[in-house]
């Protein structure tokens, strides 16, 4: 049985929480493309369309 | 759906920055989180593993493009009314009917009608809750923030969007939109957004 002394008090600074990892591939809403990204991606699977909706007209 | 399947979808900021010109926070916020949404059914209906369900995501699609549309013109229209390019009347009339009384009648013609008196009031729609989309579309042209072209588009969003109720399809569901029927709406969308636009933005000038 481990006693306290061997578990660790402090997390090490690469630590991080479930939350963060995934915040971290797939940004906080879980989304991460950039505009041009989503846009390339839209345009490229047939959806010129709306690939051009997504971007301000100014 | 994989990892490389979501990162291709715009963060919540983007579609935030996609309606700018709409200073009413709430609003623009919410029509951002529609767009969001469209953009994951777009991108899960080209998931080659969907098969057949690709077909109740077009719905979906259809229905929330249409929410967006409806929103940005009714936001535009009020805009027009606060800067008094437009009035509230545009958005047509609530008509309520009250009774009055009853005329008593001896016509054979009418032997099994009730003749009634009433009272009508009209009041303009002035709350969302009362308007309807075709409202919106009608307020829009009238205060010349989009033209014929534009209100057709929004017209046939509407009449699509509309095809909901089971017993009035009069064909098989799945046969109702295709990929290239969405293409088509976002490109009519996109001319209503840039039309709106263009005159909201010389509003605010």
């Amino acid at each position: 049985m481990r006693d306290k002394k061997s578990i660790p008090q402090k997390k090490p600074s690469s630590y991080k929480t479930k939350i963060q990892r995934v915040q971290d591939i797939y940004g906080k809403d879980g989304s991460s493309a950039t505009l041009k990204e989503a846009s390339d991606y839209f345009s490229k699977v047939g959806y010129k369309s709306f690939s051009e909706l997504l971007k301000p007209s100014v | 759906m994989n990892e490389d399947f979501l990162k291709s979808l715009p963060s919540l900021d983007i579609c935030n920055n996609r309606f700018c010109f709409i200073k009413n926070e709430l609003i623009r916020n919410n029509c951002a989180i529609y767009l969001q949404y469209v953009a994951l059914l777009l991108a899960m209906s080209e998931d080659g593993k969907i098969g057949n369900y690709k077909y109740p995501l077009y719905k979906d699609i259809i229905v929330y493009a249409a929410s967006i549309i409806e929103a940005v013109l009714e936001y535009s229209v009020d805009e027009y009314i606060v800067k008094g390019l437009a009035d509230v009347s545009y958005f047509g009339y609530s008509t309520n009917y009250s009774r009055l009384g009853k005329v008593n009648h001896e016509c054979a013609e009418l032997a099994d009608c009730e003749l009634l008196v009433v009272k009508l009031d009209k009041t303009p729609k002035l709350r969302s809750r009362d308007l309807s989309f075709d409202d919106i579309n009608t307020a829009a042209k009238k205060a010349k923030i989009i033209e014929e072209a534009e209100y057709k588009y929004a017209d046939d969003l509407r009449r699509k969007r509309n095809r909901i109720h089971i017993s009035s399809l009069e064909k098989n569901t799945n046969d109702y939109f295709s990929k290239k029927d969405v293409e088509e709406i976002f490109e009519n969308a996109q001319t209503i957004l840039k039309k709106v636009e263009t005159k909201l933005l010389a509003l605010q000038a």
